[in-house]
């Protein structure tokens, strides 16, 4: 060991880790036995420290459901604004829309496993208040992303939404320019459990009124989200029904899917105009079969969600409510770069996440 | 006071226990690669409690073939050891819905109940679009390749698996003989896991599920005449 008062000298090597590698063999030099005991202990624990690694801070980022065309977007969105903070996320979401239970034992998931922010798209309003309410009290932060849950933001909670005012009023400009302004629609998939659906569907009438009074509502059908055979069935009612609808509106992307379904079963002669809300059928816009799809802007949720939280872990102030715009995806703007970054699955080296 | 004779003997026994730590570190590595490399030849018998594990779907057991009964999005049954490295797996696969996809994963780890939620590579039939896709998951999916089957997707298919090293390949052959293959490298490539079955929107069978070490020789023949497609997962050069 006549190296180490060299390797000492010139690296500072501590004291405690010189002892570690000392031998008493140089000479007789009286020694504790106990003070040894310490020694070895301390270079035993310098070697576990050694072997530990940081577990790198980690947000869960929980849609309602995941690989769809709309909650893939905002998983890049999510996942590039982590890496350029240096974060990582984690990504798993019910493997359907409308699992309450399911998602709410991925949020016990985050509580177990200690990740340091959640972002979360509930799946009902009213149900996911509490246990949003249980990682609030232990200061993790909480980005609520696509419903306002009506707790009120604080310091450890925010909101980033889509901007449903601006996408009923969408809605309303695309129906009045389709129909020139007249003619009688039904509107679908109106989801009481869901704040944003309320809104959305508040916010289109009102502008629909405002805008094109000769254009009337003929049918309002209220349902849930779980199911498309369901809204196909429901849409199949309004499709028989007399006298017929000029267009359908379609409030959610699973009543989109479900008149898509039942204008296709009608058969050719459908000359009803679909207009739908949430991108996830894109290939029937192409072929004219649905007119248009007033689509999140997802990966800007995502990154905002992100930014968000580790603004708030860092102890900055976060604003309380963000609104995203939605756009107006139709065959004429489908294959644009900026509308097709809110519907494509872009590539991502997901074990970097 | 410690004489010479004495720190002679500590000399001694720690030149010992450092020989002995040594020898227990090589055994301990050498416990670590037993069975790593892959598994012995054979058939996957289909019976559920013959160590298979369920993330999702409805999976039974019915005679030779095994059935997932459900068209969740997603679920997967996995086995085997997250220790093998070269290996393939092989199996016929039939998709019994209109709209969905099934297949093999190889390399698995981390899974959980959710979509693409392991991580591991996985090629499979879909029938929507009748193609052949191989690729892989992170808890996010990476899609690799995608084939058009002729004329389309329907009867029984057979998938063979096959990872060596950073490659992977995998072809699918229909029951008139007719192959579709695919050859990739990933410089970043998962290194092992366990093998699975995997459907998507789609109740599925899978038969004569079998497994094997893998080898240069085997990788070249189900590769001949191809070159792979090198996997560009840098993130700065994808994340643009």
């Amino acid at each position: 060991m006549r190296w180490l008062p060299r390797l000492r000298k010139s690296f500072l090597v501590p004291d405690l880790l010189s002892d570690c590698f000392s031998t008493h063999a140089e000479g007789a030099v009286p020694r504790d036995r106990s003070r040894t005991l310490l020694i070895w202990s301390g270079c035993l624990a310098l070697l576990a420290l050694g072997g530990c690694h940081q577990t790198p801070p980690t947000i869960a980022v929980i849609p309602r459901t995941c690989a769809t065309p709309l909650w893939e977007p905002f998983h890049v969105g999510a996942a590039r604004a982590a890496h350029k903070n240096g974060w990582h996320i984690y990504w798993n979401a019910p493997t359907q829309v409308n699992d309450v239970e399911g998602q709410i034992r991925f949020l016990n998931l985050a509580l177990e496993r200690h990740y340091r922010g959640v972002v979360i798209a509930p799946d009902e309003s009213l149900v996911f208040r509490t246990p949003i309410r249980r990682l609030l009290e232990r200061h993790i932060p909480v980005v609520v992303v696509d419903d306002d849950l009506k707790l009120p933001p604080n310091p450890d909670l925010s909101y980033v939404l889509n901007d449903e005012v601006i996408g009923g009023q969408t809605a309303a400009r695309r129906v009045n320019a389709v129909l020139h302004g007249k003619g009688a629609i039904a509107v679908l998939g109106i989801n009481p459990q869901l704040e944003s659906i309320v809104t959305r569907d508040q916010s289109f009438e009102q502008a629909l009124a405002h805008e094109a009074p000769r254009i009337h509502i003929a049918v309002r059908k209220f349902g849930d989200d779980s199911s498309v055979l369901h809204q196909q069935q429901i849409a199949e009612s309004v499709l028989h029904s007399d006298p017929q609808v000029d267009a359908i509106v379609a409030l959610s992307a699973s009543a989109t899917r479900g008149a898509y379904y039942a204008k296709i079963n009608y058969g050719e002669n459908s000359k009803v105009i679909l207009i739908g809300f949430d991108q996830d059928l894109i290939p029937p816009i192409r072929s004219g079969e649905i007119d248009s799809i007033i689509i999140q802007n997802t990966p800007e949720i995502g990154r905002v969600a992100i930014d968000d939280i580790v603004a708030c872990e860092n102890g900055k102030k976060v604003p309380p409510r963000v609104l995203v715009a939605p756009a107006l995806l139709t065959r004429e703007n489908l294959d644009a770069v900026w509308t097709k970054q809110m519907w494509h699955y872009a590539r991502f080296p997901w074990s970097e996440q | 006071m410690i004489t010479a004779r004495t720190a002679r003997r500590y000399a001694l026994w720690s030149l010992f226990a450092i020989t002995l730590s040594a020898a227990s570190i090589f055994l301990w590595m050498r416990l670590q690669t037993v069975g790593s490399r892959g598994p012995a030849l054979q058939f996957v018998s289909p019976s559920l409690s013959n160590g298979w594990v369920p993330f999702g779907g409805d999976w039974k057991s019915q005679g030779k073939t095994i059935l997932n009964d459900s068209e969740d999005r997603g679920p997967k049954m996995m086995n085997g050891s997250l220790k093998w490295k070269n290996y393939f797996i092989e199996a016929d696969i039939k998709l019994l819905g209109p709209y969905g996809d099934a297949g093999l994963i190889i390399r698995s780890s981390g899974e959980e109940r959710g979509v693409d939620s392991y991580h591991g590579y996985f090629a499979g039939i879909r029938n929507m679009d009748n193609s052949f896709i191989f690729g892989r998951a992170d808890f996010g999916w990476d899609q690799y390749i995608v084939k058009r089957i002729f004329p389309g997707v329907r009867g029984w298919y057979h998938i063979k698996l096959l990872a060596y090293g950073c490659s992977l390949a995998a072809s699918v052959t229909n029951e008139t003989g007719l192959i579709v293959r695919s050859y990739v490298n990933d410089p970043h490539c998962i290194h092992e896991g366990r093998f699975g079955l995997k459907s998507y929107d789609t109740s599925a069978e899978w038969r004569n599920v079998r497994i094997g070490p893998s080898t240069l020789n085997q990788l070249q023949k189900l590769t001949r005449g191809m070159t792979p497609a090198v996997v560009n997962s840098n993130l700065n050069e994808v994340d643009s």
